[in-house]
């Protein structure tokens, strides 16, 4: 601050001009000056003056006259404006383009006018406006145009029409002035008005949003019910699925592009609502192209479309998963159909069984098949359709596990499959194989009788073993697997079968090893297999049945001397020989050709036979009774299975026959003829003669008496289970309420199999008739375990 | 553009003013953009100022323009004498500066 000199006598402002405070003239100068710049005369204006004329007016206080003034005066210059310039463009005879560029243009000259005037306002903004609390000059005028414009309702009218009608055209996929519409739905955003919300912030909305939008949200809603009605018509939800999916592709590449951003989801939201809220369903449930069939002829593309849209109205898609659900049981179920017996039923003893069983065996397997390969497909299509979605995967694998556990036999014939499987495990290549088992574990992941399966499995594990003699690749890790998925004790009997025919061929080396150093061959070998009883099918082994057949001398020889071998290395070990389960190989000349006749151990005992027996002599079939103390069963069984096949012809008998009489005559066939030098004797039923060349090596179904058998065996193993964990739970908890001891027993047990709750109940009536537990006192739906 | 802008007193005094400095003035830079007169002729009339009074205004439009360049440099300050502060003040007011 300068220092003021006390002398220095300050001079007032100088005062202003002498003229009277006479608003009227001086809003004359400014309302011809308003005039000339619309009529693009400004630059004979001075800019001074017309400031000057602003500043004292509201230096004299009559900032609102002047306002109002200005205002009114925009207002007319509009109302002329449409009366000339933008009505006459409003008929049908006009391009509609061009009456939205001559708005446009007005709007853009009207523009440039208000920030004209706004500019020579500036004062009056400065000091009046804000004090005032009103708009500035340039906003006042965006108002005006606004609303004395587009607002106007005829104006408003024909302006919607024309964008909304140009709209259609994009979507009738003509071509219109996209510069002009553009420059439109610009202008319109543009038009904003600031509004206080009763909370207090402050709102801006454009025009666009208040008036536009909302039209053509309803415009859009009209022309998606019309697509809607004549699709519905079609009663195809595969065409339905695919136009909507054009049509929102063309919605979204043409029509959102002209909009605002806003505006987008507002449209979808439309669609969701029209095309899918009220009718999604009823799409899903055309006949005959439904969902359900969409996913039956696997349609990747409407069944993607289908998952999508699903998935736009409902996120967890609840309907869709119903109809996949229903989609998948269908086909699984139908698969059913080849499991029922198409044959006549014909009254034939155990021919007929025995038909029926490899009947039974070969639809088993068409059954897992067609079931594996309809699950592969449907992994196709879970990949390629529903993005690989694990909701909509454990949709696909409740419908397994529903269809698969409503078929009573599933158990045996997963592990059918599997056994086919690695039977032929050293044809196949690596990867089918590990195919095969992957399918099949996963159908296996879908039994809820965990506990037959293994029963089967075992069974069927069992006869392989037996077979082959040596363990496969396949085999191990099959079960390696199963003993991941189900814990140790599942796999336990498993595991030590294959430990046994590991050992047996180690043992196998050891015992030619003692007799080489002895000096003990007779010209016959024996390879006994080890079983260690407890581990394998208790009906392989079982006792009674133990057949006690005669063998030849040199072969019961060698069975001793492996006996003390035997005992030699095992001290206190029991060995028993189960005759009936291994085979014996025999090479013999006939007719100048060397064969080796691979037969089941009683077919080689009854070979062996005529090993003393002349050129042309005979053995009556009560001769070759008495010799090996084969029964009568047995012994026609095998006979027959080297007279009857053509192929194993090795043994003739008079008189040539199919039924076995004690005095029919047995002969060696001297005629026997085979390009094959190993020849393979397997069993033949009598009367069902074919088939089962293989017999011996493959495990079949069972009959639905065996079945009945195994289900009463696996029911009885099942109630021991369920003793067991009764007894496991109340011993920790000691105490323990009904429910929650019968939820806990089923949470321990339903990895191995589905316990039945009113099973659990008459177990516990069991255990407590035992003593085991008691019922609580104060609470009889209280059990308490009894040390 | 024009380089410079003349500004008349009302007692008829000329001062020639680059434009950049006149834009100080909210006032003066409107009336040269817009497409008035003044911006064809370069001359704008201030009526109601006197030559001494537009004479400090244009020294403070220098003054102002000149140390905007340097946000960060020490101002010198600016010498108002105090008979004509009051007039100065209607000025500033006028001029939007």
């Amino acid at each position: 601050m300068s220092t003021i000199r006390p002398r220095t006598k300050i001079k007032p402002p100088k005062k202003q001009d002498k003229t009277e405070k006479d608003f009227n003239t001086t809003w004359e100068t400014l309302s011809n000056a308003i005039d000339e710049i619309f009529k693009r005369n400004s630059s004979k204006l001075s800019y001074e003056q017309l400031y000057r004329a602003q500043y004292v007016l509201v230096l004299w206080r009559m900032g609102a006259q002047l306002y109002d003034k200005t205002a009114d005066k925009l207002r007319d210059v509009l109302s002329a404006i449409i009366k000339t310039r933008i009505m006459p463009l409003m008929s049908s005879s006009t391009d509609s383009s061009l009456f939205l560029q001559e708005i446009l243009t007005v709007a853009n000259e009207f523009s440039i006018a208000v920030r004209m005037i706004s500019d020579i306002m500036i004062y009056c903004d400065r000091v009046y406006s804000k004090e005032a609390r009103r708009p500035i000059i340039s906003d006042m005028g965006l108002y005006m145009l606004r609303t004395y414009v587009l607002s106007v309702p005829e104006v408003q009218r024909y302006l919607f029409n024309c964008l909304l009608s140009q709209i259609n055209e994009i979507r009738r996929g003509r071509s219109i002035d996209l510069h002009a519409f553009n420059a439109m739905i610009q202008f319109m955003q543009s038009l904003t008005v600031t509004s206080i919300t009763p909370g207090g912030a402050t709102q801006v909305s454009s025009y666009y949003e208040d008036e536009f939008e909302p039209e053509v949200v309803r415009a859009s809603a009209d022309y998606y019910s019309t697509i809607k009605d004549t699709l519905l018509q079609k009663h195809d939800a595969s065409v339905y699925f695919a136009e909507l999916d054009s049509t929102f592709k063309q919605e979204e590449r043409d029509v959102f592009k002209l909009l605002a951003e806003s505006t987008h989801p507002q449209l979808i939201a439309t669609q969701d609502q029209i095309f899918f809220q009220e009718n999604l369903e009823d799409v899903f449930n055309f006949s005959p192209v439904g969902l359900q069939h969409i996913i039956s002829l696997f349609d990747y593309t409407s069944a993607r479309l289908a998952y999508q849209f699903a998935g736009r109205v409902d996120l967890d898609r609840v309907s869709f998963k119903q109809h996949l659900y229903n989609a998948v049981y269908a086909e699984c179920d139908s698969y059913k159909s080849v499991l029922v017996d198409p044959l006549p039923l014909v009254d034939d003893g155990t021919a007929r069984t025995k038909v029926k069983t490899q009947e039974t065996t070969h639809k088993a397997f068409i059954w897992i098949q067609k079931l594996v390969t309809y699950k592969r497909k449907l992994e196709t299509l879970l990949e390629a359709s529903f993005d690989n979605s694990n909701d909509v995967q454990a949709t696909i694998d409740e419908a397994f596990i529903s269809v698969i556990n409503s078929t009573r036999r599933a158990p045996e014939f997963v592990s059918l499959y599997l056994d086919d499987g690695i039977r032929r495990s050293d044809k196949l290549p690596k990867e089918e194989l590990s195919n095969i088992i992957e399918t099949g574990l996963s159908m296996f992941k879908y039994l809820k009788d965990a506990d037959l399966f293994q029963t089967y499995y075992q069974k069927h594990l069992a006869k392989r073993l037996l077979n082959q003699r040596v363990l496969t690749e396949a085999d191990e890790l099959l079960i390696l697997k199963l003993k991941d998925l189900q814990g140790v004790t599942y796999a336990h009997s498993m595991l030590k079968m294959c430990d046994d025919v590991l050992i047996s061929e180690v043992n196998k080396a050891d015992f030619e090893k003692y007799q080489a150093s002895n000096s003990m061959a007779n010209g016959f070998s024996l390879s006994p297999l080890l079983l260690r009883e407890p581990f394998w099918p208790t009906y392989l082994l079982d006792m009674t049945k133990r057949e006690q057949i005669r063998f030849p001398d040199e072969v019961k020889e060698l069975m001793e001397r492996f006996e003390q071998f035997y005992r030699n290395e095992h001290d206190g070990r029991v060995l028993n020989w189960v005759a009936g389960l291994g085979s014996g190989e025999i090479s013999t000349i006939i007719n100048g050709r060397t064969y080796d006749i691979i037969a089941p151990t009683f077919g080689m005992v009854i070979l062996l036979q005529f090993n003393d027996i002349e050129e042309d002599g005979y053995l009556t079939i009560d001769e070759l009774e008495e010799r090996t103390n084969i029964g009568q069963e047995d012994l026609s069984k095998h006979l027959l299975s080297m007279i009857l096949p053509p192929r194993t012809r090795i043994l003739r008998k008079e008189p040539m026959n199919s039924t076995i009489s004690g005095t029919d005559r047995v002969f060696l066939n001297r005629e026997f003829v085979s390009k094959q030098r190993k020849i393979r004797v397997a069993l033949v039923t009598p009367k069902s003669g074919a088939k089962s060349n293989n017999e011996m090596a493959m495990n079949q179904a069972e009959t639905e008496e065996e079945h009945e058998n195994t289900l009463s065996k696996v029911n009885n193993a099942r109630e021991l289970a369920v003793d067991a964990a009764i007894i496991r739970v109340m011993k920790a908890n000691k105490s323990m309420h009904h429910t929650a001891l019968v939820m806990e027993v089923i949470r321990q047990l339903t990895r191995h199999f589905e316990p039945d709750v009113i099973i659990i109940k008459k177990r516990v009536e069991v255990l407590i008739d035992k003593d085991y537990l008691e019922r609580s006192c104060e609470d009889a739906s209280v059990y308490q375990y009894k040390a | 553009m024009q380089q410079h802008v003349t500004l008349v007193s009302s007692d008829g005094f000329e001062f020639i003013v680059s434009t950049e400095a006149a834009s100080v003035s909210g006032t003066l830079k409107a009336s040269l953009s817009d497409n008035f007169i003044e911006s064809d002729t370069r001359k704008i009339v201030l009526d109601n100022m006197t030559g001494e009074l537009l004479e400090k205004v244009c020294d403070y439009l220098m003054y102002n323009y000149k140390y905007s360049k340097y946000p960060n440099a020490e101002l010198p300050e600016f010498e108002i004498p105090p008979e004509i502060a009051l007039q100065l003040y209607v000025a500033a007011d006028y001029l939007n500066v």
